[in-house]
């Protein structure tokens, strides 16, 4: 299959305060990463809130420039200055938000707003707002409706809509589902996997629920602090996990299949993402952690079938079936 | 510290922007040399009288010699008197402030006890004139209410003189004028803090703990309710420097504002930009004056700027 | 005389806070049908008045209002020094003032919404400009600078317009920038940039219809200002020049004859008064009903 999307070595940091009359320190939010995602897959990042992945989003669409990398789609450099160029490319590659009402107009119609990319690209947008919204699954009647008289699931499907108006090819998800009950995610997951049937999608999707990410990821990554840790299958990574952080947050999910599990709790916070932290960016919260770590920063290596950033990664886990 | 120092610095490009906007905006407003010697005057004394000026030289060389100057603490000369311009706009500032001073003391004098009292007792005859007094103070202008004080107090009752100086009675009506307007404004403001800091649940808490209501007042609601009081007057200093050019030409008062009407009339250069620096001077000093008075009124911003 | 001080947050007791669809209280009624009656005028002022307004009547000068002693019913306001008729001057007088002031209100609005979406958007420099010359226009009151400003303007109608809608357009700015940010921030904005729209399109079909109603309550707040502040250069002589007339002129004008004819200044002064009384009522009432932010 060939790549549509790919990262490669692509870092960005920011400049941030630790309080007022300090000095300015740089934070990395995303430090080193690498991937690619195949035509038609969806690839998955999981990780906490703060870890990057919202960064890693905006860094893939072009919407930010990274400090140092690339991002090609499709084979072709994606620049970050809003050019008419940039503006042609967003056809191409959308975005799904977290918060859906946010993302809305609050003063204008849904069927307005469903109706904008076509008004943006003229003659480059699908049929009308009818259609769109029959696409997602939206009664026609609330296309008249304004986004605060519409429920949470319905918002985001107008979101999905909008989006796929200029029959995108890419589609980043951040945290599409986070904002929804568990049964209105589903619904919405159950959406997104049709379409990118029916449409021949990709997306980049990322959630910190890893049973969100396990249901529509082909491909998953672990985010943390910036970093991609363990990059595999959902099932290799998920009930196999190698890196002590993934081991951890695979830990926190109850699950039957695992009820004899113990659960690891990681002691203390993450460090502060400075660009002088070295070794192991997990290795003041690991049981693991050994002198090596210290100073010398774990690259991604294969280990049985799925890469793994740590010096030390765990040994398989026998199911008890 | 910082913080004042970037205040400071915010203040002294704000006096930048205004010297150089007068100073460009003038020199395009027309020839000094005609409005000073008269259209009949012949050639080769405009063109003297713009040699001496240094008005024939490029615009950017006058404007450099200009703040070269200015940073020496030479305010140029009037054309028209002869005089040094601070010299000139310093006598008149004189006659000035004993408008405006008294005109202050008024305005906080009786419109900030107006506006405490109308607030502790909300929906009383008093806090239904404050604040009627308010809505007149704000939309009744300086020029109207000089006019109905000249046909009361000069033109009917005959008490006080109409326009001129030299007495402390002809100062009255024009100081009176200033202070009207301001007073109202205090009094709306003051009012609407003191109750909504009456509306906070320490006070309810302070009466609680056995205090009694005057001192909860004094305590408690007055200095929480001075914050935005403070800001105000800050404002004020503005409106009365705008209103002291109405009131002295109305009253035929010697003062600085008629100096600037004077001045722009007959395109005095000199005294005009300095009369605008020291505007913008006394209204950026008024502004800093607050931020200070803020930080000592509230520790909260204190110690936020501190840590 | 009309410093921009900021506005109370409490709204005044007679001004309630409706509920929507309830009727607007007696006291904004009152003021909506003068300022109707006001705008009324200013349209019918050239079939209306009963003279022109330059009209010398020179058998009948300072002829006092009715019902006083002495009056010609031919000119039930009076006439002036020259003989003029006051209700002719005083309709003339409304148009001007109105659409100066109007116009004004317009100019200061688009400025500050131009200025306050450019620094919103491009942040950097261009902010940093914006706002140091929002410092300058709050640091110097505005009546002052326009008469520094005014030789330069001359006696022109419209350039005079033109100067007095650089009366509050600080605040318009400084509002628009806090609002575009908090757009921006929002997200709706972001996601239109996103689906490739330019910048132009974003400001002004996405953002602005947002912002409007909080623009509208600004401006409504500067109309009252910029009719005090036109009023007040045309009394000091420095604004709209006789023959023409306007609000603030004719007081001006009237000055000279306070003892004689005192109605030659009580006429317009009451308009003046009644007229930013009304607008600034109604510009309260909006604001307490549809913006809390102000």
């Amino acid at each position: 299959m060939r790549t549509l999307l790919s990262l490669h070595a692509v870092s960005r940091s920011f400049a941030a305060r630790r309080a007022a009359f300090t000095a300015r320190e740089r934070l990395v939010a995303v430090r080193d990463v690498s991937l690619d995602i195949a035509e038609g897959t969806t690839f998955g990042i999981v990780g906490e809130s703060g870890c990057g992945k919202s960064t890693l989003a905006r860094l893939a669409l072009g919407l930010l420039a990274p400090d140092a990398g690339r991002v090609a789609f499709d084979g072709i450099e994606v620049s970050a200055r809003r050019d008419p160029a940039w503006r042609r490319r967003r056809r191409d590659m959308q975005m799904v938000y977290q918060s859906p009402l946010a993302a809305l107009n609050p003063r204008r119609t849904v069927g307005d707003q469903l109706a904008e990319p076509a008004l943006i690209h003229p003659g480059q947008a699908r049929g009308s707002a009818q259609e769109l919204a029959e696409l997602v699954g939206l009664s026609a009647d609330l296309l008249a409706r304004f986004p605060h008289e519409l429920s949470g699931g319905q918002r985001q499907r107008v979101v999905i809509g909008r989006a796929l108006a200029l029959r995108p090819r890419l589609v980043v998800c951040d945290e599409p589902v986070s904002a929804l009950d568990v049964s209105i995610a589903a619904q919405i997951i159950n959406l997104l996997r049709d379409l990118q049937h029916a449409e021949r999608l990709t997306y980049l999707f990322i959630s910190h629920d890893l049973k969100v990410v396990r249901q529509i990821a082909q491909t998953v990554g672990v985010m943390y602090l910036g970093r991609l840790v363990e990059i595999g299958p959902p099932d290799q990574v998920f009930f196999d996990p190698r890196h002590p952080y993934t081991e951890a947050l695979v830990s926190a999910i109850p699950d039957a299949r695992r009820a004899s599990r113990k659960r690891i709790l990681l002691k203390g916070d993450p460090p502060r993402p400075t660009a002088d932290l070295a070794g192991c960016a997990f290795r003041s919260r690991c049981a693991r952690a050994a002198s090596r770590c210290a100073v010398e920063a774990p690259t991604l290596r294969s280990v049985d079938g799925r890469d793994v950033a740590c010096h030390f990664p765990a040994p398989p886990v026998r199911e008890a079936a | 510290m910082r913080f004042f120092l970037t205040r400071l610095l915010r203040a002294a490009v704000t006096l930048a922007v205004i010297v150089t906007f007068a100073f460009f905006v003038l020199r395009l407003s027309g020839d000094p040399a005609i409005t000073i010697l008269g259209t009949e005057a012949d050639a080769a004394a405009l063109e003297a009288f713009r040699t001496a000026w240094g008005l024939d030289r490029p615009l950017w060389v006058q404007y450099a010699t200009y703040v070269q100057a200015l940073l020496q603490g030479d305010f140029g000369q009037s054309m028209r008197l002869d005089q040094g311009a601070m010299h000139l706009v310093a006598e008149r500032a004189l006659a000035t402030f004993t408008l405006t001073v008294p005109a202050l003391a008024i305005t906080l004098a009786v419109g900030v006890p107006a506006g405490v009292f109308a607030a502790l007792h909300r929906g009383s005859a008093v806090d239904r004139t404050v604040m009627i007094a308010a809505v007149v103070g704000f939309t009744v202008p300086s020029f109207i209410m000089a006019l109905v004080l000249i046909l009361v107090f000069a033109v009917e009752l005959r008490l006080l003189p109409s326009t001129g100086s030299g007495t402390w009675q002809h100062a009255i009506l024009p100081v009176v004028t200033l202070a009207l307007g301001g007073t109202a404004a205090i009094a709306r403001f003051t009012r609407s803090a003191m109750v909504e800091v009456l509306g906070q649940p320490y006070i309810p808490a302070a009466s609680a703990k056995g205090l009694i209501w005057p001192i909860v007042v004094r305590r408690h609601a007055l200095p929480n309710a001075a914050i935005p009081v403070v800001t105000v007057v800050g404002f004020m200093i503005g409106s009365l420097a705008a209103g002291t050019v109405i009131v002295e030409s109305i009253f035929s008062w010697p003062g600085a504002g008629r100096l600037l009407i004077d001045s722009v009339a007959n395109r005095d250069y000199a005294v005009v930009q300095t009369i605008l620096l020291l505007v913008g001077l006394m209204m950026v000093l008024a502004n800093l004056t607050v931020d200070l008075l803020y930080g000592w009124l509230d520790p909260r911003i204190r110690t936020e700027r501190a840590s | 005389m009309t410093a921009p001080a900021p506005r109370p947050a409490e709204p005044d007791p007679p001004v309630g806070r409706p509920s929507e669809g309830e009727r607007p209280p007696i006291m904004i009624r009152i003021a909506l049908a003068w300022i109707g009656a006001m705008v009324l005028v200013a349209f019918v002022a050239g079939f209306l008045a009963p003279y022109p307004h330059t009209a010398l009547h020179l058998a009948d000068r300072l002829s006092p209002p009715l019902p006083f002693e002495g009056a010609n019913p031919a000119f039930p306001l009076g006439t002036d020094e020259l003989g003029r008729d006051v209700l002719s001057r005083l309709m003339v007088a409304i148009r001007s003032s109105l659409l100066i002031a109007f116009a004004a209100t317009l100019i200061s609005a688009a400025i500050g919404v131009t200025l306050g979406f450019l620094s919103a958007h491009f942040r950097g420099w261009v902010e940093a400009v914006v706002m140091v010359l929002v410092d300058a226009q709050a640091a110097v009151p505005f009546l002052i600078l326009a008469i520094a400003v005014i030789a330069f303007a001359g006696n022109s109608v419209t350039v005079f317009a033109l100067l007095l809608g650089l009366h509050g357009w600080e605040r318009i700015a400084r509002i628009t920038r806090g609002m575009a940010l908090s757009a921006q921030e929002q997200g709706y904005a972001a996601a239109v940039a996103d689906l490739g729209a330019k910048p132009t399109r974003i400001y002004i079909r996405h953002i602005l219809p947002n912002i409007l109603s909080t623009v509208i309550v600004a401006m409504t707040l500067n109309f009252p200002e910029i009719i005090l502040a036109e009023s007040g250069l045309s009394f000091l002589g420095l604004g709209v020049q006789p023959p023409d007339a306007s609000l603030g002129n004719l007081v001006g004008l009237g000055r000279d004859y306070i003892q004689a004819a005192p109605w030659l200044i009580l006429w317009p002064a009451a308009i003046i008064v009644t007229t930013t009384l009304s607008v600034s009522l109604v510009g309260d009432w909006l604001r307490d009903r549809f913006d809390s932010t102000l």
